[in-house]
């Protein structure tokens, strides 16, 4: 028998083990030192930007840098290019002079004489009975917008993007420039960046509307953790709006009005936040105010009008209300004198827009004016009322005089 | 009579409405070479609302239709990255229920079912604005037209004109005058107008019927924000807001006499007034602090506040924890606001674990407390009470390419009742043409104020799409739920969405 001391030892490391496991299987390739700027927040580039291709030649970038080839001498192009689609890879003839292969425009391709100028040296897969037929190799189908030109006269070197490609043997997307790299250029202060401009569409695909272009082919772009903690994680729905009213202009690089008015217009429902029969169940919901009600719907507008059709109200059409029974606890429990724990004053004070979800100012004033202002004089008003009423009425008598005539002495103790 | 005084006043608006847009939608000359995207989603679903006491039952014949208009590059041939750009969003709507009987929205002659405000076919300008960025050498963008504003204050709209300027110090400056979007106004919605008061479009109707449905009218507003701009580590946002309010308002509604005029307030008076901030402190590997606050200056009071502290202990995992206070409060013309009400704070705490690209869960717990004084009537010498809420949430995803699948289960417990329930669901794009989605839920609740409320509902949802083109997809769903409270409750929904671009 394990004394307590021990077992909780055992608890304790076992909890340990499997964080550490867990730390180990969930955190994926971590950042090496070859890689491009920006691997240390994303180890991975985008599969969405940059669709992963295979890559049926062997092309060992250390060995051949370490003969002196510089970047150029394969990849040209590299250097005038001005849009993404070009093709930066060599041609097969810029292998042929080291080779001595022959890649003749059109006719069958001759291996070289040595080991180094075999087909198989090079193309994988190459099998002698189809001596001609090799794997076509694709260029990776990048979704941005890329201008190496640029980059070239301003004097950026291809590591500053792609890393130290010079170390590794075959180059991969993992060679693929990670966004936050391009940041630390892109998002310098005007004055230093010169013209590499911050704007999302400088870098990404412009969509509808101007806007970034988000869904690609290879799925859904989201922003990263990094970008103003704004990470699309199971739980945003829940928490965006503290996100959006503290810098909206962010939110608004891919999502344009359209996207804030499908939930938040409340016209049409979104089964993530409303699931289920939400018609029979969101009276609970309601009253437990979550989701938020106010986010997207006006109560006095939305649910009073609809209540209003269902007969759900204390005042209203007739016919509406003809078969109403009674929707709250009991008059001698919910209404009135002496309070029992579910008296109405307590629900109102708990959460008063549940109240004016479906009543108006009518029904309450009916009990809460002043016996001079047509009621049964209870006041509603909470501790602290008269610190606050005069500066109130002064901006806006109103709701003043629903439940006090103007003569009300009462008033004078506001004025 | 009144009727056609009401038929009257929908033909002016109607009428109003085409005169407003139709200059917007003119403006896009065919000799710019503009890009212009022209948009439509449709929406038809039908399905019926059973009232609880079981009559009237609401049958609900819903048709909703958007048709957008953006035209990009007005600025013209010359465009320069970084330069001046002009652009012109629209967007309308019909949002129409054919459901709805006759007599609901026409005839209020005794006895009747006849609602205020309702309307069978409303149409409105969700925006529709000229957007000017990077004037001036670059610093001063100007926005024309009806609007929205997304800030610490909420989401809003107004008509109007707004400025924002990027200042040296990384420092903006916005500023903005025009109306309030209110309903009852042509080609307008309700939707902004701070709740409280029930109002709308009284054309038509006696002053002593539904004396509590008040007349809307113009509501001037203005307001402004500064906020950084261009930070690493930090931003902050701190808005103002107020707008006023100009029809007269019924102020004595009960005990009228018959035939007796209610009295009403006239002239101008606050509406709303509120001050807001936000802020946002982030370290890269660290975490990231935010905070925020709602003054409500008429009320004198704050109106919310939260704090929200994340912390990144590993690339994959995100633990955090929200806290946050909310106390109502409504339009300056309400009496809600001087009743006795307080707060609703809720405190969760929660771990996102990023698993991989693919996968990713999120798991949340807490607890919301409301709050009454001992004695509701009394001067809350005797200390506040508390009700407890127990609130707890989890979800797992899988998302890869063009589709999702994932699990949510939520819970929330407390004296006044409960809800807890878990959803299913997945969703997949098929050879990029067609669409598939499915989802199933189990939830039960509780309703400890009427019991009878209560109900354990099983619901499915399937649904089919196609894609002709990337920018038209047509979805068919249905749905269908079955508890105790309604026994079966069907629902179908069609879904049209298209889009143009030149």
């Amino acid at each position: 028998m394990m004394r307590p001391s021990t077992r909780m030892l055992w608890l304790v490391c076992a909890i340990a083990l499997i964080v550490a496991v867990a730390s180990g299987a969930l955190a994926g390739p971590s950042a090496s030192a070859w890689m491009p700027p920006g691997a240390a927040q994303s180890p991975q580039p985008s599969p969405v930007i940059f669709p992963s291709r295979p890559i049926p030649i062997r092309f060992d970038h250390a060995r051949h840098t370490r003969m002196k080839q510089a970047c150029s001498h394969c990849h040209p192009a590299a250097l005038t290019s001005t849009r993404t689609s070009d093709r930066l890879l060599p041609r097969p003839t810029v292998c042929d002079a080291c080779h001595g292969a022959k890649h003749p425009e059109s006719g069958p391709v001759i291996a070289g004489a040595t080991a180094l100028g075999a087909c198989a040296t090079c193309h994988e897969g190459w099998q002698a009975e189809q001596p001609q037929a090799v794997r076509r190799m694709q260029a990776i189908d990048a979704k941005l917008r890329s201008n190496h030109a640029v980059h070239a006269r301003r004097k950026i070197g291809c590591g500053q993007c792609h890393g130290a490609v010079q170390q590794v043997g075959q180059a991969t997307t993992q060679n693929m420039p990670r966004m936050r790299g391009c940041q630390g250029c892109h998002d310098l202060p005007a004055e230093s960046r010169g013209d590499a401009r911050s704007e999302c569409t400088t870098c990404h695909l412009q969509g509808e509307g101007g806007r970034m272009q988000t869904h690609l082919p290879g799925g859904v772009l989201r922003p990263p953790r990094w970008l103003g903690q704004a990470e699309h994680g199971a739980d945003f729905a829940r928490r965006h709006a503290k996100v959006a009213g503290d810098n909206s202009r962010l939110c608004a690089s891919c999502h344009g009005e359209d996207d804030c008015a499908r939930c938040h217009d409340g016209r049409m429902r979104d089964r993530a936040v409303h699931p289920n029969d939400w018609l029979s169940m969101h009276a609970v919901s309601a009253r437990q105010n979550s989701p938020r009600c106010d986010a997207c719907h006006r109560a006095q507008s939305f649910c009073r009008t609809c209540h209003l059709r269902a007969g759900v109200t204390a005042s209203g059409s007739s016919l509406a209300r003809a078969q109403q029974g009674r929707f709250h606890p009991p008059a001698d429990v919910f209404t009135r004198a002496p309070k029992t724990a579910r008296h109405h004053a307590w629900e109102a004070q708990r959460n008063l827009s549940a109240c004016v979800s479906c009543h108006s100012e009518r029904d309450c004033a009916g009990c809460h004016a002043s016996r001079g202002g047509g009621g049964l004089g209870v006041n509603p008003h909470g501790p602290g009322f008269l610190s606050r009423c005069g500066l109130a009425l002064r901006r806006n008598p109103r709701p003043c005089l629903v439940c006090h005539d103007l003569s009300d002495p009462v008033l004078g103790s506001c004025r | 009579m009144l009727a056609s005084r009401g038929l009257c006043a929908a033909r002016r608006k109607w009428a109003a409405g085409a005169l407003l847009t139709a200059p917007l939608i003119a403006c896009p000359a065919p000799s710019l070479a503009a890009d212009v995207e022209v948009s439509s989603t449709t929406a038809a679903q039908g399905y019926s609302l059973r009232s609880p006491y079981g009559d009237p039952v609401l049958s609900r014949r819903r048709f909703m239709q958007t048709l957008g208009l953006v035209v990009r590059g007005i600025e013209g041939e010359d465009r320069k990255p970084g330069g001046p750009e002009i652009t012109v969003r629209i967007r309308m709507r019909l949002d129409a229920d054919f459901g709805l009987g006759w007599g609901e929205y026409h005839d209020w002659t005794p006895p009747n079912r006849f609602v205020p405000g309702l309307q069978q076919a409303p149409f409105d300008l969700m925006y529709g604005y000229v957007d000017m960025r990077r004037l001036a050498g670059g610093v001063l963008d100007v926005r024309l037209g009806r609007q929205y504003v997304i800030d610490p204050l909420g989401w809003w709209s107004f008509d109007g004109a707004m400025i924002r300027s990027q200042l040296p110090f990384k420092v903006a400056l916005e500023s903005y005058t025009g109306f309030e979007q209110r309903g009852g106004l042509a080609l307008s919605t309700p939707r902004f107008e701070r709740d409280g008061v029930w109002r709308g479009d009284r054309t038509g109707l006696e002053p002593s019927y539904y004396p509590e449905f008040l007349p809307s009218g113009y509501a001037p507003a203005w307001g402004g924000a500064v906020e950084t701009w261009g930070t690493k580590h930090f931003n902050l946002r701190a808005s103002y807001r107020k707008v006023w309010s100009s029809a007269p308002a019924t102020t004595r509604m009960t005990a009228l006499a018959a035939g007796e005029v209610p009295q009403a307030w006239t002239g101008m008076r606050t509406s709303t007034e509120r001050l807001g901030a936000s802020g946002n402190l982030y370290f890269d590997d660290l975490g990231d602090l935010r905070a925020g606050a709602v003054y409500d200056v008429y009320s004198s009071l704050f109106s919310s506040y939260y704090a929200t502290l994340d912390l990144f202990p590993a690339r994959w995992l995100t633990v955090g924890s929200d806290a946050d206070r909310f106390v109502p409060t409504f339009d300056a013309d309400s009496i809600f606001n001087w009743f006795s009400h307080y707060p609703m704070t809720t405190w969760t705490g929660r771990a996102e674990l990023a698993m991989s690209r693919a996968v990713d869960a999120s798991v949340s717990g807490g607890v919301r407390w409301v709050e009454t004084s001992t004695d509701p009537e009394g001067d809350d010498s005797g200390g506040r009470s508390h009700l407890t809420d127990v609130i707890g949430r989890a979800g797992v995803r899988h998302r890869a390419g063009t589709g999702a699948a994932g699990a949510s289960a939520m819970l929330e417990r407390g004296e006044r009742g409960h809800r807890q329930g878990i959803d299913l669901f997945a969703n997949r794009l098929l050879q990029e043409r067609w669409h598939v989605l499915a989802r199933t839920s189990l939830y039960d609740w509780k309703d400890e104020l009427r019991p009878d409320r209560s109900a354990t509902s099983f619901g499915y949802v399937l649904g089919g799409g196609y894609r002709p083109g990337p920018l038209t997809q047509v979805m068919l769903e249905w749905e269908h739920n079955t508890n105790r409270l309604v026994g079966q409750r069907f629902r179908v929904m069609v879904w049209l969405q298209m889009m143009v671009t030149r």
